[in-house]
């Protein structure tokens, strides 16, 4: 069964134009999936829809077969593009925090990760940088044992040896029947993790494929060079 | 799930309330020492300009949890799930009437907790003064007899639930708001405070339409003529305010959470 699954999803925000136009789309479990394109283009849009932080205007998101709700809350793993931490929490309360929620948090391996990128566990979030708060987001997400990561612009903000650090996590830590979705337009930093893609633009999907398929049918050209080649066509329109 | 949201709850207002708890009886108790001070040493100016300045600092400690009482739980409702936080808060797993049961139920708590505190800081105040006497030995021997006592206790039930309700009623007022206002494109705040205020305006409809004649008919009306026993009338005065911000409780209860289930909008 799919663990996402989208049928003549659409969204329009009040006096806008669509965001999403009768999106049909399934993820399956097992993989990493990156949902591809420009700014504004829907991405966020979609991954707020999964978590259920905004509704449809028509149509319908399944996860695991249930409509947005606590249910499909305990399956899905959901780093934000924006930091969501109370900044009068400290590292260590966070972690009290997921481990109270989530029955699939591994402390020790959020410990164990905020070793490694030197982050005391007793400070304050308001104590740290923009890009520290990110990896403790980051490894708050990734230490679940999730059905379903959903990770929106995870390299957005922070420097490439820390992005190198952030896929490494990505793909060491979830589990192989699990899926991930990370949505980014810095497509060639994370093009070497992911099975397959997903092209959106003005809320429309325009090309589903995987890495593979990609790469043969486009004379062995990365996936970066053929969303520059597919983006390029559509601007010339 | 809900206690733990509970935990959370406590966990996050508490290090401010608790801060000023701790200021009004520190307050409290240094007032009482110097006055007693004021009565052995009479004219010592240092000691009375002293002992003023901190009575005055009590009162805005008092003045400061009453406010904040109110204030930081709006806020706390209001960076909790409509700021970037509401991107944690509604990714958790648990329903959208915990987390609004939640923060009711902490801010309610926090009313009553001020309140306690309120009575200790005076007790304190009157240690071993005739005040004392006259607010803690008649007063409360009269109030604890009313609780004991069949027909005083009833009215004292309804009181004490009444301004429970009232405190409710209050939250859940700001929560429909807010709850109306985000679901808008822009102007979040803004609309906040405009359906905060229709809501006001809706009430006042309601009272003048809806309560006002009832107290004419003789079904409730006779409750209040001269054939009724004063005491009856007064439960039955009691009985229907609780009654009436009950049902406003229930309608802003399902505002929220309608708004919030249906029509959330964090962009």
């Amino acid at each position: 069964m799919a663990i996402l699954e989208c049928k003549g999803l659409t969204k329009r925000y009040s006096g806008a134009s669509l965001a999403l136009d009768h999106i049909d789309l399934t993820v399956e479990p097992g993989g990493i999936v990156g949902l591809l394109g420009p700014n504004g283009s829907g991405k966020s849009t979609l991954l707020k829809l999964a978590n259920g932080l905004l509704t449809p205007t028509e149509g319908e998101i399944r996860i695991g077969g249930y409509k947005p709700g606590a249910e499909t809350k305990k399956l899905i793993s959901y780093l934000p593009e924006r930091t969501y931490l109370a900044d009068w929490m400290r590292a260590s309360q966070l972690m009290d925090m997921f481990e109270d929620f989530y029955d699939d948090f591994d402390r020790a391996r959020a410990e164990q990760m905020l070793q490694h990128m030197n982050i005391p566990a007793k400070m304050r979030i308001k104590e740290m940088s923009k890009g520290t708060r990110e990896k403790v987001q980051l490894i708050l997400v990734m230490s679940r044992r999730a059905k379903l990561y959903l990770l929106d612009e995870p390299i957005g903000g922070v420097d490439p040896a820390t992005r190198d650090y952030i896929l490494h996590t990505i793909i060491h830590n979830y589990d192989p029947e699990a899926a991930v979705v990370i949505s980014t337009h810095l497509i060639q930093d994370v093009e070497k993790v992911l099975d397959s893609v997903i092209f959106i633009q003005n809320g429309h999907i325009i090309l589903r494929s995987t890495v593979d398929q990609i790469r043969s049918e486009h004379e062995g050209k990365s996936v970066d060079e053929v969303f520059r080649e597919v983006f390029r066509c559509s601007y010339d329109y | 799930m809900l206690l733990r949201l509970l935990k959370q709850d406590i966990r996050s207002t508490g290090r401010v309330m608790v801060v000023l708890y701790a200021a009004i009886l520190v307050l409290a108790a240094v007032s009482r020492v110097l006055s007693s001070f004021m009565d052995e040493t009479v004219g010592n100016v240092l000691i009375m300009v002293f002992s003023r300045v901190i009575s005055v600092l009590f009162v805005i400690a008092v003045v400061a949890c009453v406010v904040m009482a109110f204030v930081l739980m709006i806020i706390r409702f209001y960076k909790n799930f409509l700021t970037d936080e509401g991107y944690l808060m509604f990714t958790l797993p648990v329903t959208t009437g915990q987390l609004i049961w939640s923060k009711l139920l902490v801010s309610v708590l926090w009313v009553v907790v001020s309140a306690a505190v309120g009575v200790l800081a005076s007790f304190i105040l009157t240690v071993g003064t005739d005040a004392q006497d006259i607010i803690f030995g008649v007063n409360l021997k009269e109030i604890l007899r009313g609780f004991t006592g069949g027909q005083s206790a009833v009215v004292v039930a309804l009181v004490v639930t009444l301004a429970l309700l009232y405190a409710a009623y209050t939250y859940l007022r700001c929560y429909a708001a807010m709850a109306v206002g985000q679901s808008f494109g822009s102007r979040k705040l803004l609309l906040s405070v405009v359906f905060y205020i229709a809501f006001g305006i809706a009430e006042s409809i309601l009272t003048t339409v809806i309560v006002r004649p009832l107290l004419n008919t003789d079904t409730l009306g006779k409750l209040f003529t001269a054939d009724v026993e004063p005491f009856n009338a007064v439960l039955s005065a009691l009985g229907a305010f609780n009654g009436f911000y009950l049902v406003l409780c229930v309608i802003y209860f399902v505002v929220t959470y309608l708004f919030f289930r249906r029509k959330l909008n964090l962009q």
